[in-house]
Formats: C-alpha cells, structure tokens, sequence
C-alpha cells in the first residue's frame, strides 16, 4: 500500500486542479448569465417602449 | 446544480482515488492463476471502466435529445443538448482510450496492440470525430440539426454495439479477460467510480449548455441592437 502513496497524492492533484477549473469555469458563466440576461431585459423594455407596447 | 452537489462530488471522486489507491487489494498475480501481470497497477481499472460507462450514458442522452429534436418541433435547445452530450461522449472516449493504453502497457507490454476492444474504441472515436465534421460542413442552422440528429441516432446504435457486443461476442481472440469476475471490493468501488464519474458528466453537460445558451442569447442581443 505505501508504494500507491505518490500515485494518490498526484491523482488527487490532477483530480484538484480539474475540479478547480470546472468550478471556476461554472461561477464564470454564472456571472455572464446575469450580465446577458441583464441586456437582453433591458433591450426588450426599450424596444416595447419604442413599439408602444405596455 | 447546487453548490453542495458540487462539492459533494468533489469529495465523493476525491474518495473513490483514495480507496482505489490504498483500499483496494492487489489482483491475483499471473503467478498465482491471475490475469495481470502487475497485479498492483491493476486498479488503473477503476480509473478506466467507469469512462466508458459515462461514454454509453452520454451517447444515449444525445439519442435521446436527438429524436426530442426530430419528433417534437424541432427545439434548437434540444439540437444543443444533443451536441453538447456528442462532445461529452467523445471526450470520455478519448479518457477511455488513453486510460486503457496506459492499462495495455503495465499489463500488455505495449501501449496499442490492435486488440478487437482498442479497434472498436478507435473506430468509436472517428464515428465522434465524423459528426463534428459534418456539423462544420453544413451551414443552414435548422438543416444542420436534422442531418446531425439522424446522425447521432445512428452513432447512439453503434456506441453500445462497438464497446460491448461486438469485442464480447465476437471478437474470438482478445487480450480482454472476457466474463471478468471482480471480487466485491472492486465491484463497489467501481460502481462508486461509476456513479461520481457520471455526475462529472450530468456537470460538464449543465456547464456546455449553459454556455450554448448565452452564446445564443448574446448573438440574438446583438442582431436586435
């Protein structure tokens, strides 16, 4: 068992660093959802208010 | 998925590294009537069997997409949904491979030995390669997601047939123990590899989705400014 000691410390390593990354990546998106969904709002208020749309 | 689901499943795969390396026993040497000639390394399995799970859920998530986007008003989100899985499946191909080639070598001696389950897994691949080429090659949006749809229906056939009915039944000589008995510590870890490693998926899909969205949302935002 102590031999498989170096290959779990680097398998949990790569296994960090990917979760990280997803984790990141994930939060990332998050906020240009909000931001997009923002604009996108924001643009069909102003095109309704140039329509006349209620 | 919720942030308690994410960081459950950071923990869950982080675990199931832990047992297979320091739980789990060695297989039965050759010495000794075993099938691995490195009885240690064997447990690179559990790192390589559960790939190949996700790339069957994958495909067939993508089927199931795929015949959503034929039957039911031709959804573009659905079209998206297939797409994403496609992806998904042919990058858990590509870890299924190169975790098998790693196994190969420890226990096979050579990285690639044309064994009918690595022809299979290669013949897989271009199946997943050929279907990003003829999405590229087509450029009418709603005419791209029909072809593409019949094509991945026809790619969620041959997933299950190429990794496991046709290296089972009828390959007649493989390097591939066939009727593998694995003793209950390995059939559980396996199946909690299997489970973690399919949420990694079920994550990666919500996160390639998602981002399709916005970039459909983005686009649409600029063609009304």
């Amino acid at each position: 068992m102590q031999g498989m000691m170096p290959l779990l410390i680097v398998a949990l390593l790569v296994w960090a660093g990917v979760f990280l990354f997803i984790l990141a990546v994930d939060r990332r998106l998050s906020h240009i959802e909000r931001i997009v969904g923002k604009l996108s709002i924001e643009n069909d208020s102003s095109q309704d208010k140039e329509t006349g749309v209620q | 998925m919720a942030t308690f689901g994410k960081l459950f499943l950071g923990v869950w795969i982080a675990l199931v590294l832990v047992a297979t390396f320091l739980w789990l026993p060695s297989a039965v040497p050759a010495a000794a009537g075993g099938v691995f000639s490195s009885p240690d390394l064997a447990r690179i399995i559990i790192l390589h069997l559960p790939n190949s799970m996700v790339v069957i859920v994958a495909a067939f998530v993508s089927g199931w997409y795929a015949l959503r986007y034929l039957t039911r008003g031709r959804d573009p989100v659905d079209d998206i949904r297939s797409k994403t899985s496609v992806a998904l499946a042919a990058l858990f191909c590509v870890l299924a491979t190169v975790t098998g080639s790693v196994f190969a070598r420890v226990e096979w001696g050579a990285y690639w030995n044309w064994d009918p389950k690595q022809i299979c897994i290669f013949l897989l691949l271009l199946i997943y390669a050929a279907y990003f080429v003829l999405r590229a090659g087509i450029e009418d949006a709603e005419k791209r997601a029909s072809v593409c749809a019949v094509y991945v229906l026809f790619a969620v056939v041959m997933t299950p047939m190429l990794g496991y009915v046709v290296p089972k039944y009828m390959a007649t000589q493989s390097l591939h123990p066939k009727n593998t008995q694995f003793d209950a510590a390995y059939s559980w870890t396996l199946l909690a590899a299997g489970a973690g490693f399919i949420g990694l998926y079920a994550w990666l899909q919500n996160i390639a989705v998602r981002a399709d969205l916005v970039r459909m949302a983005w686009e649409e935002y600029q063609c009304k400014e």
